[in-house]
């Protein structure tokens, strides 16, 4: 008995000095038995902070297995994870190597209020940063679940609210022999889409036109020089060739043990993942001066679980990830592909007749030769480090009661960021011109340069982002049957504290989770769940609340009606209901007032400018977390033992979301308030997916489908007061799309003979528009465009409905698999995300295929883009439908076609060998002419792959 | 007796938990900036509340091309604020001349300021004198009152803009 003493001690002595958050480390899932959906009635469903039967779960969430995972090729674990769970909405980040993380959103959003949408991540039980799940290999995940309703997510309480993806790693099992698995794997990738530009003749072209609509004078007096492939003086430079390569690769290879007996289990993998930019001959003139943007990456995972006696167990995870990522100094990704778009083909050439660097100082970012930075600039180099540990043990109590278990977790995680720069900058050379567009030549017939930028070199050292997580836990665990009557529970006491650059406070949260599930002969399921805890970020006495939800199941198929019916197998009706909350990091200690500085004066005759200091915002006492409420209700249904069906319907409401409510407080009063919990939003729609698993002899197939759909609403908001109902943000969506509505454009014949408009046409506020400008709706029928006529139109940024395919089969050691993500109800904005792709000449930018077809007198019907000009023009540029377009789109995310080599002769030995060959991203469709819908093609490009890879088992 | 030790335990354990000394929710052990208080009783800081009521009135180069509103000039860029008085799309939700609550605002700030003119505490700066010469302090203790002067203009200035504007409208003290 002693031995239990000293545990519990040395737990204790660690809740007082540590902080904390969870683990969970009884209920070891079954390996195996989790498949894809939320109604494998064998399996556990996993709840992050405590598993569940599958069949006794009422609430709504989502199972993915971590093998579903592999079948993509990506640097990036969560860019695995788009499409395939059902009300997650993967929004697609860059494709730069080590800087494509994605954003996550569980059934799309609900507070206006960035953190509020945040998706928890949980791996094994434990809270982490977004940044800890990227770097983990595919290979090393069992399971990806997602929680999305009360039931499910009531034991988080305040943190709960934006939904939990709950990550599982793979554990060791009970074999007769170690499994060694090896796994290689090769890509070969290229983008997706890149914007097409205009060339050298294109652009002067289009450039003299655009300065005679301006009324100034042409510039190029002979566009035809452009055409010579090599004239230095009249370059024709298509900047995409120069610096990007057709491919890159990516490999990934990792070799797992996994095995175990009674007393010890264990799991361990080491990964070793390359993924090399497109950047093109990056390292021609130097290795150490100039580098392809690479992203390398080591993982190493021990998963360790120990039967230390009869009733005690002990079970350790350990994780490490070095990430080192290589760009090219002097330029973030995003930087050298907008300068890709802005410098025109004319502008001047790579290198100088005389070997030099060619550089201009109009186009694009001053001095900014992409080929010059990118070879001979230097190495911007980041490297990451993340470290993983929870330690956790369980502890029989049948002694006391039976069916009782106590378990305690602590767990440590943390990253650090550390960057690196060498930088060396060299000079680069202007071929001056004349008013002709020559060469100028001093006396002797030199061409005459202008030098651009200095010579200079540095060694920047720079700390960068880091964050640690510490949790404690420890609590109780009750299963027992009596008779007809099960009963399950855990109550569990929690510390979490969570640490990052950048804030003064640590976030912490501490509390009780509970929860307590009864059926009665598997058919009625009672499910009562809550969480009563508290966060550091509020006044003392408001810090605290209690989360409760309750779900209901009735398993029908259990009833004698049902029992033995040939074609329903299984069906659960599900019900839930319940409250969660959400604090938000950027919005802490609102209930604390300072005197902050404010502007001051200027005093004396020297002009000395005064500092001014002033009463800050006055305090929320009362200021709390967003709270959401949530009701689910939801189907499993199994037809013929082969058709398996989940839907989900849902409707929740978010209220109190933090805002400043200054439309109630009148201007008279001088005020300025805090943030306070009023606004509300309220969001409906459901998930549905549906799959069918069949065998034919040997040929085993399958295919299924899911759909999501949410639709969110503002209901209430404080904004001020607005002439027109349209104007007001409440009773819309969230990022609703707004802007004027354009009616073609304004033709000569809408002017009078002196260049002005005619009586009756509307004029714009924003410029003194001219024949080839957008026209628009005056919608309040003022006469003149402006503010007042820009109405709600189409849908939002984020996508209300995302689809999914999938279909796959098996046959003799053959095996193929597909998967389609669609995407609907999504409206993009090329003005917000693809400016300088859709504005030639302004500030210098270059000319795309976009504006090909531009408005002049004769082409006044057909045109499809407004006059070209050098000058920027407000009234264009105003949010209006003519810049959306649908971004709707269907990707084949994966199809893999795979071989496992029959077990004979020298094979024999092994337990299998497979060799595949795969593709990502291989096919898009969408609505946009020529830009790729997910990113716009804008910054690094998205890519696809095809690879190939070898799995051998021994 | 295992039943029993097991109790003893978690009573153990119970009382350990209950007796964390410090609240674990309680972060701010230290606590950085200025509270309201000092604000106030501060002498620095009392000046720098009167600058900010000043940081108030009109600041007569920002209001330039307002000219242009009127005939005396005209402005050629179109999205300059004077257009919405040219183009007629002012109105009781958009008016580029936002005095009604920047002078409620400043009206705001001296009242504070007028509120709590007595907390200052000047005493320190004649604590410090340690010479024959106590300028400092004679100049702190002038300025003091001064500072209620100064304030007082800028409330009945700003009353002055808003009665301009809009004739009657509410008082604040």
């Amino acid at each position: 008995m002693k031995k239990e003493y000293i545990t519990l001690f040395a737990w204790i002595f660690s809740f007082c000095s540590f902080s904390v958050a969870n683990a969970q480390t009884t209920n070891v899932t079954s390996a195996d038995s989790i498949k894809t959906g939320n109604i494998n009635t064998n399996g556990m469903v996993d709840g992050g902070l405590r598993t569940e039967k599958s069949w006794r779960n009422t609430g709504a969430v989502f199972t993915l297995s971590g093998e579903d995972l592999t079948r993509m090729t990506s640097g990036n674990l969560l860019n695995t994870l788009q499409g395939r769970i059902p009300g997650l909405t993967v929004v697609t980040g860059s494709g730069e190597p080590g800087y494509d993380n994605p954003t996550l959103y569980m059934r799309g959003q609900s507070s206006w209020n960035i953190a509020g949408n945040q998706v928890l991540i949980y791996l094994d039980g434990f809270q982490v940063d977004l940044g800890a799940i990227s770097g983990l290999s595919a290979y090393e995940i069992e399971s990806v679940t997602l929680l999305k309703d009360a039931a499910a997510l009531a034991v988080y309480g305040l943190q709960g609210g934006a939904g939990v993806l709950s990550i599982r790693t793979k554990r060791g099992e009970v074999m007769p022999k170690t499994q060694i698995t090896v796994n290689g794997k090769y890509g070969i990738l290229s983008a997706i889409d890149l914007p097409k530009l205009m060339d050298a003749y294109g652009y002067t072209t289009a450039y003299n036109q655009a300065l005679q609509n301006d009324g100034l004078p042409i510039k190029y007096p002979n566009p035809e020089l452009y055409k010579a492939a090599n004239d230095p003086f009249h370059p024709n430079v298509n900047w995409y060739d120069e610096l990007l390569k057709k491919t890159s690769t990516i490999q990934d290879y990792n070799f797992s043990f996994r095995g175990g007996n009674k007393t010890a289990k264990y799991f361990v993998l080491m990964n070793y993942t390359n993924f090399e930019g497109l950047y093109k001959n990056a390292d021609i003139i130097d290795k150490d001066f100039g580098t392809n943007a690479k992203y390398t990456k080591l993982n190493l995972r021990a998963n360790i679980e120990l039967q230390l006696n009869k009733n005690l167990a002990v079970v350790a995870n350990i994780s490490g990830i070095t990430e080192d990522r290589n760009t090219p100094s002097g330029f973030a990704a995003f930087d050298v592909f907008n300068a890709l778009l802005e410098i025109p083909a004319a502008a001047f050439p790579v290198k100088n007749p005389n070997g030099t660097w060619g550089n201009s100082s109009i186009y694009g970012p001053n001095g900014y030769n992409p080929v010059q930075l990118l070879q001979q600039n230097g190495v911007y180099s980041s490297h990451t480090r993340t470290l993983q540990t929870n330690f956790g043990f369980t502890q029989k109590l049948d002694a006391l009661t039976k069916g009782l278990d106590l378990r305690g977790a602590v767990s440590f995680s943390n990253q650090y960021v550390g960057t690196y720069q060498k930088l060396f900058s060299v000079l680069s050379y202007e071929i001056s011109k004349d008013a002709n567009d020559m060469p100028v030549r001093d006396a002797n017939g030199n061409v005459v340069y202008k030098t651009i930028g200095s010579i200079s070199q540095s060694n920047p050292d720079g700390g960068g982002a880091l964050w640690n997580r510490t949790a404690v836990q420890v609590g109780f665990d009750y299963d027992r049957s009596f008779g007809k009557h099960t009963f399950t529970g855990m109550v569990m006491a929690r510390r979490q504290g969570y640490s990052h650059n950048g804030i003064t406070y640590a976030v912490r949260t501490q509390g009780l989770s509970g929860d307590v599930t009864y059926d009665y002969d598997k058919k009625y399921i009672i499910d009562l769940t809550a969480a009563y805890n508290g966060s550091a970020d509020f006044a003392p006495g408001h810090r605290y609340g209690f989360f409760p939800a309750a779900g209901l199941g009735w398993i029908a198929s259990q009833e004698d009606f049902l029992k033995d019916n040939s074609v329903i197998s299984f069906l659960k009706v599900r019900a839930s209901y319940g409250t969660t909350g959400n604090i938000n990091e950027a919005y802490r200690f609102l209930y604390q007032q300072f005197a902050i500085s404010a502007p001051g004066w200027i005093t004396g005759t020297a002009n000395t400018t005064q500092p001014g200091r002033t009463e800050g915002r006055i305090t929320n006492p009362d200021a709390a977390w967003e709270k959401k409420t949530t009701l689910n209700v939801g189907i499993d249904l199994k037809l013929w033992k082969k058709l398996s069906a989940t839907v989900d319907v849902f409707s929740e409401k978010r209220t109190g979301i933090l805002e400043i409510p200054s439309a109630d407080v009148p201007d008279y009063t001088g005020f300025s308030l805090q943030y306070a919990n009023t606004g509300e939003v309220s969001n409906k729609g459901f998930e549905a997916s549906l799959n069918f698993k069949d065998k034919i002899n040997s040929f085993e197939y399958y295919f299924g489908g899911s759909a999501a759909f949410a639709r969110n609403k503002i209901t209430k908001r404080s904004e001020s007061p607005e002439p027109y109902n349209y104007l007001y943000t409440q009773g819309y969506q969230l990022g609703q799309m707004r802007g004027l509505v354009y009616k073609g454009f304004y033709q000569q014949s809408d002017f009078d003979a002196n260049g002005n408009l005619k009586a009756g046409v509307v004029s714009s506020s924003y410029t003194n528009v001219k024949p080839g400008d957008l026209k628009f709706a005056d919608q309040d029928g003022n006469g003149i465009i402006n503010g007042y006529d820009k109405v709600p139109l189409n849908y939002a940024k984020l996508p209300q409905i995302t689809l999914g395919f999938n279909l796959g089969f098996k046959f003799k050691g053959f095996d193929f698999d597909a998967y389609l993500e669609g995407v609907l109800h999504r409206t993009v904005s090329l003005l917000d995300d693809a400016y300088y792709y859709t504005h030639p000449f302004v500030n210098n930018n270059n000319i795309t295929a976009f504006s090909a077809n531009s408005w002049t007198p004769q082409t006044a019907g057909t045109a499809t883009t407004p006059r070209l000009s050098t000058q920027s023009n407000a009234n264009n540029d105003q949010v209006s439908d003519f810049w959306m377009r649908n971004g709707d789109f269907l990707k084949l995310r994966s199809v893999e076609l795979g071989y496992t080599l029959p077990q004979k002769g020298f094979l024999k030995k092994l337990d299998a060998i497979r060799i595949f060959v795969n593709g990502t991203n291989l096919f898009t469709w969408d609505k946009i002419d020529d830009l790729e819908a997910e990113r716009l093609s804008m910054g690094y490009p998205l890519m696809k792959a095809v690879s190939f890879g070898l799995k051998v088992k021994l | 007796m295992k039943k029993n030790r097991y109790i003893t335990t978690l009573i153990v354990l119970g009382t350990l938990l209950y007796s964390c000394k410090r609240d674990y929710l309680d972060v701010q052990t230290l606590q950085a900036g200025v509270t309201v208080d000092k604000l106030y009783s501060n002498y620095t800081y009392v000046q720098q509340q009167v600058w900010n009521t000043y940081s108030y009135l009109p600041n007569g180069f920002n209001y330039l091309d307002m000219e242009a509103a009127t005939d005396n000039a005209e402005v050629t860029y179109a999205l300059d604020k004077s257009q919405t008085f040219n183009n007629g799309t002012w109105n009781q939700y958009n008016n580029p001349d936002s005095a009604w609550a920047t002078n409620f605002a400043g009206i705001r700030q001296a009242n504070l300021y007028l509120k709590n003119k007595d907390k200052v505490d000047i005493s320190y700066i004649k604590d410090k004198i340690t010479s024959s010469d106590s300028t400092t302090y004679f100049n702190a203790r002038n300025n003091v009152k001064f500072m209620q002067g100064e304030t007082l203009f800028l409330k009945a200035f700003f009353y002055f803009e808003l009665v301009k504007r809009y004739g009657g409208v509410p008082i604040f003290e």
